[in-house]
């Protein structure tokens, strides 16, 4: 390629196209910079998520932590240990009462003083989208009023597990399980 | 052939910094025109493709991710989609519709060394059109590998496809092309691209 060939002189269109390309703004850098941070930063939280959900014996049952819009995110990986559940929920300041149980069983009905379904706040909890792979919901303790308690019910079945979330007025008696709904009168 | 390691952590630059361009345009239009040659064997469309793959070059810079994958991976992914997009579009346009029409560059003593480029190419163009009836995105990691001599796993880079699902895919349609194509062994080294 001694003097001007093809090459050299695409070369001087192709300069030009560049020179007249506006420059890249600034901020949009540190944009783009950042963003590969905070993926690096969540490609190692699920990493992480993932070993945890391979060991099954060391694995927890659950993890609860404050969202930053002052909601309680909770996430169940396994239906066991619902007292820990249940006391970490509370660390977070909401009274709980949180009971797992077999198909076709429920709690008996009179343990407390429930709110009415229709008269539940229905912004007070967030459920997962169905698309996510971890079955969690988001508390809003706005909603919970002085002397209430949150109380989560689960009935187990392989695969299909239904789960309640009413509030109580006041204190929440230990589970006594009976046969029935979780809510009665709703299947 | 190497690319200075400024430009593979840095690709961005060449769409804003007409220096950082050339350095990159001088270290690779040879393996260029020699990938278009591969492919074509008009001289005139050539210089044309030619001109569109350093565009689109330019033009998607910024999605170079050098954990993915070479420099010159990416860029045959570039090229790659340059041919296929003049397959699709069939002569449909004329040249006058083209950024820079490359053709009009052309001087009698280029073309003829773009013919000699397209001669010596005859075998991997052979290669090329037995390959038209594999679909794709077997057909796009076939070209890489056995058109290009890219290895494996940095054609599999320039497609965004995982090694693995590369050599499954190669495995598979090994049996169906054996008479006509001589793959790479199984290690998947490259035979160079030069």
């Amino acid at each position: 390629m001694g003097t001007r060939n093809f090459e050299d002189r695409l070369l001087t269109e192709l300069r030009e196209v560049v020179e007249s390309r506006p420059a890249p703004a600034p901020a949009a850098l540190k944009r783009s910079r950042l963003r590969l941070v905070v993926a690096a930063a969540v490609a190692a939280v699920v990493a992480a998520t993932v070993s945890i959900l391979i060991g099954v014996n060391t694995s927890p049952a659950f993890a609860v932590f404050r969202e930053p819009d002052g909601s309680i995110r909770i996430s169940v990986y396994d239906y066991r240990d619902p007292a820990g559940l249940e006391k970490r929920i509370e660390a977070f300041g909401i009274p709980a009462a949180v009971d797992y149980l077999p198909a076709g069983m429920t709690c008996r009905e009179s343990r407390a003083d429930f709110v009415p379904a229709a008269e539940m706040p229905l912004a007070m909890v967030d459920w997962a989208p169905l698309a996510s792979e971890d079955h969690y919901f988001k508390v809003h303790p706005e909603y919970i009023g002085p002397g209430q308690t949150f109380v989560y019910t689960v009935q187990m079945k392989k695969g299909d597990q239904r789960a309640a979330i009413r509030l109580a007025n006041g204190p929440v008696a230990a589970c006594d399980p009976v046969p029935g709904e979780l809510v009665p009168g709703r299947r | 052939m190497a690319e200075p390691a400024r430009t593979e952590h840095q690709l961005a630059d060449i769409a804003h910094d007409p220096d950082a361009f050339e350095l990159f345009y001088r270290s690779n239009v040879e393996l260029v025109g020699r990938f278009i040659a591969r492919r074509v064997d008009d001289p005139y469309l050539a210089a044309d493709l030619t001109a569109d793959v350093f565009l689109l070059v330019i033009d998607s810079a910024h999605t170079y991710r050098p954990e993915r994958g070479s420099v010159v991976g990416w860029m045959f992914g570039v090229a790659y989609n340059v041919l296929a997009a003049e397959r699709r579009r069939a002569r449909r346009e004329t040249a006058a519709t083209r950024r820079i029409a490359g053709r009009r560059l052309l001087e009698p003593a280029d073309i003829a060394r773009i013919e000699e480029r397209i001669d010596a190419e005859n075998a991997a163009r052979e290669i090329y059109r037995a390959l038209a009836d594999v679909p794709d995105p077997t057909r796009r990691l076939l070209e890489l590998v056995a058109v290009d001599g890219l290895a494996v796993t940095e054609a599999a880079a320039a497609l965004g496809m995982s090694p693995i699902a590369a050599r499954v895919r190669l495995h598979r349609v090994r049996k169906h092309l054996r008479d006509q194509v001589a793959l790479p062994t199984s290690t998947g080294e490259a035979h160079g691209y030069a």
